[in-house]
């Protein structure tokens, strides 16, 4: 009789059931593993696991899979999936500067120990669309090539190299990061309460949305917070995962995560104590996620303005702005929930509406009226 | 537990036990502060946050298996979000559901509060998007948490009496405020203001979830809740000179549905189990 | 480790906290109404009701602060072994603190929250001699006319077993709302809960 449009359960399991085979698209066309993401979609498995917060390249590729390829959806999928997982122990901190290194480069530094070293990486490639990818069946450069690459140990042995930071923290030219041992907030225990801990504040970053924080970070190179950056140090390789469990009271290695760490040399400034020396920010994701790495250092820091005596003039050194907006799960959760129906509200503004239109031609009509 | 009826490889109600813990903590202090904000670890769910997962997680934390739950959007049970969730912790708990007021334990809410009046050990959760009444007003939390603490609520009444400077009447319809215990002030949620007068000791408890903000508060039972308003233009709620097109209700919350392309309106009770009820016992008198 | 013996905890850690918490959700937000709640066994002179709320409320997030009546390693260990609750060094520090309610002879050191977080305040588990809706006519035991949000006009319980300073705190209110502390008083198998915004009378 009266069809306000009021979906059922059938309407919904239609809808899940078309979802599923556009997620499949033609038959005719081999259905792609989640293996074949893992290992040819690697920078998007990367991206997912650092945003969905769970170092897990399967489950990852299978968010991914599942998801269609929309990365927001699938890192929406892997945090759901985090919240369901007990928490066993804590991990002791991860050292990078033990990292097993592919990849290192320092813009600050035209040679370090250790040297400059390219690894795998899209920067100077020239972005023609290769028209041999389009070909089915194994490529034959691209087989070659990486056959060749690692034939050659000096390409593709990992390196153990020491952080360029230090060298000139040693030199007092630059503020030092110290380790007070306080335990480090946990956002997904507590909610964030603003000022927030330093802790805090780049677990929100990690799990940041890449394209927010890329474009905070662009803004502030653009004079939105200006904090002259460089890049000191990008790198990316294979890290120790310990645990130091209490019952056994001696440290057991459970694994290798690969992390991308960026520190960014910041632009110096004369310190409480009197001393003048470059600021730094902070930049750390899983795999290999460098944009990720460098825009989250640019906002770490131009979000220490305080520290520093910087007037917070520009979105990027808005904390609670930037760290409430960051999160990409929250964010389009609630843009996309304006879809659901909210004729209630709506019918409680349209009587308000009709009633004040009555009421103005109401007053309207009677100052017509000749008094 | 009733394994059997729980989806393969979930704990029961999804949330794993530490963090019921640390939702049902919170949800203790929130009692024990009538209308106070408090924050908590709010976790993704598999629904979206603004899709009702901060009165998602309070339902997981409370239901057990003896619970019958109902779930209601825009005051019905069919429309399609109160189906997903209701399907959700069918699959997860095994738990009794109804679409009837009066029968269940635990009601999960976005946007209406049900017609029927609610009785003692009932639960009320509403799905709360901005849980700061204030932030309309101050956008910043730091701001609007000294202004809690302090007591210091001067700018809605000059908000809601701006209001009444430019409409000639407070032009809030829904989320408007109230005033809990006498002390703090509190978002009741996007229900329409007609629902405001129903939460005012009542003898049901009432729980508010807020996801991405992460944030619970709670009305107890027997607990006043006053609308805001002024002497000179006390507070009213809604009301229509039309009646319901299928039960003939001249008192509820009326839904507005477009009948033909000319636009030809008819109206029909938002509470679709209130007005199912009334057309039956019609039916038997 | 110590070699104490383990005390059964919930047959069903899943179902029975759900079920206990409920009932202390029940007990908060109607002050002054007795719920029952029990686990299995007693841990020593632990009441099985007390042991339940721990195993509900407690994990690794919430120091624990034990009075002198409670500080033996066979609690501690058992406790810590079914919750993982770390102990609080100091009142200060305690989410929740465990002791007889006849033991307590101030409140101040414990946290009342602050104006903006309120809720950073200390929960008080106070085992009791008994609990009773009657007044008694024990003369152990208190009789109170409680009012406030969960009450409908007012409600009377009779408590054995509670200090002075717990009573005077109780009447007098020193911690200006919203600030205070919050109190489950458990009897051997059940329960009543006092939040700050109780008022109460002594009858």
């Amino acid at each position: 009789m009266y069809v306000a449009v009021k979906g059922g359960e059938q309407a919904i399991s239609q809808a899940h059931k078309l979802l599923a085979k556009r997620r499949r698209g033609d038959t005719a066309v081999t259905e792609l593993s989640v293996e074949q993401i893992n290992e040819q979609l690697p920078l998007a498995v990367d991206r997912v696991m650092t945003e969905g917060s769970i170092y897990d390249r399967e489950l990852a590729a299978l968010a991914i899979k599942q998801s269609a390829g929309d990365l927001v959806e699938a890192i929406f999928l892997l945090r759901a999936y985090r919240t369901t997982l007990s928490r066993l122990y804590t991990t002791d901190p991860i050292d990078t500067g033990k990292m097993q290194v592919e990849r290192r480069i320092s813009a600050t530094f035209k040679d370090l120990p250790g040297g400059q070293v390219l690894g795998a990486t899209f920067d100077y490639t020239h972005r023609l669309l290769d028209f041999k990818l389009l070909a089915e069946g194994p490529i034959e450069t691209g087989q070659s090539a990486s056959e060749q690459t690692s034939d050659n140990p000096a390409d593709s042995d990992p390196l153990l190299m020491s952080r360029v930071l230090p060298m000139l923290e040693r030199e007092a030219l630059l503020v030092e990061e110290i380790d007070d041992g306080a335990p480090p907030a946990d956002i997904t225990q507590d909610a964030p309460s603003y000022p927030c801990d330093r802790s805090a504040r780049l677990q929100s970053l990690v799990r940041g949305d890449e394209g927010f924080l890329l474009a905070l970070g662009y803004s502030t190179q653009r004079g939105y917070g200006r904090n002259h950056p460089f890049a000191g140090e990008i790198r990316f390789g294979d890290v120790e995962l310990c645990l130091t469990p209490d019952e056994l009271g001696f440290t057991i290695e459970i694994g290798t995560l690969q992390v991308t760490e960026c520190e960014m040399i910041n632009g110096f400034s004369r310190l409480p104590e009197g001393e003048i020396k470059f600021t730094r920010g902070y930049g750390l994701a899983f795999g290999q996620s460098e944009r990720k790495c460098m825009a989250m250092a640019l906002v770490d820091r131009a979000l220490q303005a305080d520290s520093y005596d910087e007037e917070r003039t520009s979105p990027a050194q808005q904390e609670e702005f930037v760290l409430s907006h960051c999160d990409n799960v929250e964010a389009s959760g609630f843009v996309s929930h304006l879809k659901l129906p909210h004729y209630v509200d709506f019918q409680a503004e349209l009587e308000l509406l009709r009633r004040l239109q009555n009421k103005k031609s109401v007053v309207s009509t009677s100052q017509e009226k000749p008094a | 537990m009733n394994a059997a009826t729980i989806r393969d490889g979930y704990n029961f109600a999804y949330l794993d036990e530490q963090t019921k813990r640390m939702i049902r903590r919170a949800l203790l202090k929130a009692i024990a502060i009538p209308g106070y904000q408090v924050p908590f670890g709010g976790r993704e769910m598999p629904m979206p946050y603004g899709w009702g997962t901060g009165g998602i997680q309070l339902t997981a934390a409370v239901i057990g298996q003896d619970d019958v739950l109902k779930v209601i959007d825009q005051g019905a049970d069919d429309t399609t979000n109160a189906v997903s969730i209701r399907t959700f912790f069918k699959d997860l708990t095994g738990v009794k559901t109804t679409e009837k007021t009066r029968e269940a334990t635990l009601i999960q809410t976005r946007h209406r509060i049900p017609e029927v009046p609610l009785q003692a050990d009932q639960i009320l959760i509403y799905q709360v998007p901005i849980p700061e009444p204030l932030r309309f007003i101050e956008p910043s939390e730091v701001e609007t948490r000294k202004m809690h603490a302090l007591e210091d609520y001067g700018v809605m009444h000059v908000k809601l009496y701006e209001d009444i400077a430019r409409y000639g009447s407070i032009a809030t319809t829904y989320a408007y405020p109230v005033r809990v215990n006498g002390r703090y002030i509190m978002d009741p949620s996007p229900i329409p203001k007609f629902d405001n007068p129903k939460m005012d000791r009542i003898p049901a408890l009432q729980l508010f979830g807020a996801g991405r903000e992460k944030r619970i508060y709670a009305v107890p039972p027997y607990t006043e809740v006053l609308s805001l308003d002024f002497l000179d233009h006390p507070f009213e709620i809604q009301r229509w000179d039309e009646t319901c097109a299928i039960c003939g209700s001249d008192h509820s919350f009326l839904d507005e549905v477009i009948m033909d392309d000319q636009g030809t309106r008819s109206y029909i009770c938002s509470d679709t189990d209130y007005c199912s009820q009334r057309v039956q016992q019609e039916a038997v008198a | 480790m110590q070699n104490t013996a383990i005390v059964a905890g919930f047959a069903d850690p899943v179902s029975d906290a759900q079920q206990t918490f409920r009932k202390v959700l029940k007990a908060m937000s109607e002050p002054g109404v007795i719920v029952e709640a029990a686990s299995p066994e007693a841990l020593e002179h632990l009441y099985p009701s007390t042991f339940a709320v721990c195993q509900t409320l407690l994990d690794q997030q919430t120091p624990l602060w034990l009075s002198k009546e409670f500080s033996n390693p066979k609690i501690q260990h058992n406790l810590h072994f079914h919750t993982g609750m770390p102990l609080a060094r100091q009142p200060l520090d305690a989410q929740f603190a465990l002791a007889y309610a006849g033991e307590i002879a101030t409140l101040d050191d414990f946290a009342k929250g602050t104006a903006e977080y309120p809720e950073r305040n200390c929960t008080m588990i106070l085992q009791v001699q008994a609990i009773s809706a009657s007044p008694s006519t024990d003369q152990n035991s208190t009789t109170l006319k409680l009012s406030g949000p969960g009450i409908k006009t007012e409600r009377q319980i009779a408590i054995a077993g509670l200090s002075q300073a717990v009573i005077r705190y109780l009447s007098d209110r020193p911690d200006t709302f919203p600030l205070g502390i919050d109190f489950i008083f458990t009897a051997a198998q059940s329960l009543v809960a006092i939040p700050r915004t109780t008022q109460l009378e002594v009858c």
